[in-house]
């Protein structure tokens, strides 16, 4: 391939167009070889690339889409295309559908691109195509960049098809490895200890009723204060837990011994239900107890162990470090 | 280059690398002197000048060089025009972005 040839091609490929338009653009292409000067014409060449794709820049612009189209439809990442100015076109077979050739050859390439491709694709490459690699992989590297938040970056068709004249059977596009996208590792807030068990036991307190309302308040109040201190940290979040406990202990056996007393002294009224008055407040007191024992163990046990694990997880680190 | 130049920019670089040349200048050096500017390959100039030379934007003409017709494009009164307003506009997106980034630079 050289300069001749290059636009011999080029006006073959914009038959379909005006003759002044393309009369206008082998003009333009002419002296860009010339001003380049005869040393240049390979370096050139290989920057231009295949001339199906410049004459496809061309038309593109001819036909209304606009080069705006090649600069600004920027489509999701996602999708295995990459448009970007320089929009990569595949060689058309038959002049005649280049649209459906495209459409066609992205959509097989899609689903037959394994690994290995690159280098067969490679191989099928001609050495005009070069460049035109290297230029692909330096846009598709700004591609990436871009779409680092997107994380999968589309792999960009980084090898021109053959060319045309020159009888290579199936221009295999070569997909350029993407590389991989920076994966945002958001690491999640650790769970909250025993919050399961504490819904558990409020749905508990809830079935006994009335004599734990305090109660149930008081572990509400915990929970409460166990979110606000989950935005500020965990320990505060475990600390408003024990609180939480704490206060629904002492009121649930407050409340129940209160109910005892009037039980008993209800007694003598109507004794059926000053039994039952006296039997919900002990089992109200044994709910107390039992937050009492949660929280001398989460307050005197747990919080200890876990101040003795964060320390060893430091120790830990120095230690890698 | 992470950011992509669209075709309002890319119009608007282009206009100012003519219009740096009065008596007007040819495709190759204009896409040498946008490509200190900006990464663009070699075949998406053409479309570009077309399209300002269409808008009256640019306006060419041919000059004898070494022999051939070299064609030229220079800056037309409508692409002045265009060019200022592509500058303000500029002007005050670029303010905007560089004090969001904390005025540095």
């Amino acid at each position: 391939m050289n300069k001749v040839e290059f636009m011999r091609q080029l006006e073959k490929l914009l038959q379909n167009i005006s003759e002044q338009e393309r009369q206008e653009a082998l003009q333009y292409y002419g002296d860009y070889f010339d001003d380049a000067g005869p040393e240049n014409e390979q370096a050139v060449l290989e920057a231009l690339g295949n001339p199906a794709r410049v004459a496809e820049n061309i038309r593109r612009d001819l036909y209304g889409a606009g080069y705006g189209d090649g600069y600004e439809a920027r489509k999701p990442v996602t999708g295995r295309e990459l448009t970007e100015y320089g929009t990569f076109v595949e060689e058309p077979q038959n002049q005649g559908n280049v649209w459906q050739n495209q459409a066609a050859q992205t959509g097989t390439a899609q689903s037959k691109v394994a690994q290995g491709a690159t280098a067969q694709g490679a191989a099928a490459q001609g050495t005009m195509a070069q460049g035109t690699a290297a230029q692909g992989g330096a846009v598709q590297g700004a591609g990436i960049q871009g779409a680092r938040a997107a994380a999968t970056a589309g792999p960009a068709p980084a090898a021109m098809a053959a060319w045309p004249g020159q009888s290579i059977p199936q221009p295999a596009p070569a997909w350029g490895n993407a590389g991989q996208g920076a994966q945002g590792q958001s690491k999640k807030a650790g769970k909250e200890p025993m919050s399961g068990g504490v819904i558990a036991l409020i749905v508990i307190l809830c079935i006994i009723g009335a004599p734990v309302g305090v109660g149930l308040l008081g572990g509400a109040a915990g929970i409460v204060a166990g979110i606000l201190g989950a935005v500020l940290g965990l320990a505060a979040a475990w600390f408003g837990m024990i609180l939480g406990f704490g206060i629904a202990a002492l009121v649930c056996i407050l409340a129940g011994l209160f109910v005892c007393v009037v039980g008993v002294v209800g007694i003598g009224i109507h004794p059926l239900a000053g039994l039952g008055l006296v039997g919900g407040g002990l089992i109200a007191v044994s709910i107390g107890i039992f937050f009492l024992m949660a929280t001398v163990a989460m307050a005197g046990v747990a919080t200890p162990a876990i101040f003795r694990g964060i320390r060893w997880l430091f120790t830990r680190k120095k230690k890698a470090a | 280059m992470v950011f992509n130049t669209g075709a309002a920019l890319l119009d608007a670089i282009v206009l100012a690398v003519v219009s740096k040349e009065p008596e007007g200048t040819y495709g190759y050096k204009i896409t040498q002197d946008v490509r200190q500017v900006i990464d663009l390959s070699e075949s998406t100039l053409y479309p570009v000048l077309r399209r300002l030379q269409k808008d009256d934007c640019l306006e060419v003409y041919d000059r004898e060089c070494a022999g051939r017709n070299r064609r030229y494009y220079k800056v037309t009164s409508r692409g002045w025009a265009q060019l200022q307003l592509y500058e303000s506009e500029w002007r005050s997106y670029s303010k905007k972005v560089t004090s969001l980034f904390g005025g540095k630079g």
